[in-house]
């Protein structure tokens, strides 16, 4: 018998990953309590972020969190505002991020599925503290009023096959 | 509670800005004395009345989660521009003892 072929529905979505650069380190020099104390900041700041611009947090991974949206430029103001924000919240650790958007298939409601959720995970190892690394593709799109993005050249990412150009996205 | 050192000082701070000031969390919180309170702050106001919140911002300009439209219409009643819930620093911000003026 022949198997049966499903269509399978992809979604628009913009998807980000932002985590605590250095957080194993500070874990071994200041100890388990304060370990849990900057991240309880980090998980407070990126919550009300969020919020307030209707991200969703889809899950927290140890010391980071990966955000989607439906629409680019809200993700990438809602990442930007987070990283402005870290210092004023006392998160001692500076913060990374990838950025990715694009074609993705929505798994049992809750869970995406895509090359860029895997490229958006991909940057923020590569971001360097304080840098939120997206591919230039993300500049076809409009950017939030505050944000510039500057490019920073084709770079291998680990994982996929051709190096992509990517850029640094900042609050102007 | 609101006679705590703390909620004075941070009263103190709130209570000297006028029309065209505007700090964030963590300038009030180091103005006043104790620097790394931003969310204390931010707390403080969430809980008391009659002091001048709608002056404070957080450290990117975004304004006050749930309050947006209010914040933003009392701050450009006071001449501060306001674009997509955050407060923009078009013009260069000078300071003016330590708070930032953006106009």
């Amino acid at each position: 018998m022949a198997e049966r072929v499903r269509t399978v529905k992809r979604v628009d979505r913009a998807f980000a990953f932002i985590d605590l650069s250095g957080f194993t380190a500070f874990t071994d020099t200041r100890g388990d309590a304060e370990a849990v104390a900057v991240l309880a900041r980090f998980r407070a700041l990126v919550r009300e972020v969020a919020a307030s611009r209707a991200v969703r947090v889809s899950k927290w991974l140890g010391d980071g969190a990966m955000l989607v949206a439906i629409d680019l430029p809200t993700l990438i103001e809602t990442v930007t505002d987070i990283v402005t924000e870290a210092p004023e919240w006392r998160i001692e650790l500076p913060l990374r991020a990838g950025v990715a958007h694009g074609a993705v298939i929505l798994m049992e409601g809750d869970d995406h599925i895509g090359g860029a959720v895997n490229l958006a995970a991909r940057l923020c190892d590569e971001a360097q503290p304080n840098e939120v690394l997206a591919p230039s593709a993300v500049t076809g799109e409009p950017l939030p009023a505050n944000t510039t993005a500057r490019v920073v050249g084709h770079r291998k990412v680990r994982g996929i096959t051709t190096p992509i150009e990517l850029v640094l996205l900042e609050a102007a | 509670m609101n006679d705590t050192p703390f909620a004075l000082a941070v009263a103190e701070v709130l209570d000297g800005l006028g029309p065209g000031d505007v700090m964030t969390y963590g300038e009030v919180a180091a103005e006043a004395g104790f620097p790394g309170a931003a969310r204390a702050v931010g707390t403080f106001l969430r809980t008391t009345s009659g002091h001048p919140w709608w002056r404070i911002i957080a450290a990117s300009g975004r304004l006050a989660p749930g309050h947006e439209q209010d914040q933003a219409r009392r701050l450009r009643a006071e001449g501060i521009m306001v674009d997509n819930g955050r407060v923009r620093p078009d013009a260069e911000p000078h300071r003016r003892s330590a708070r930032h003026r953006y106009r």
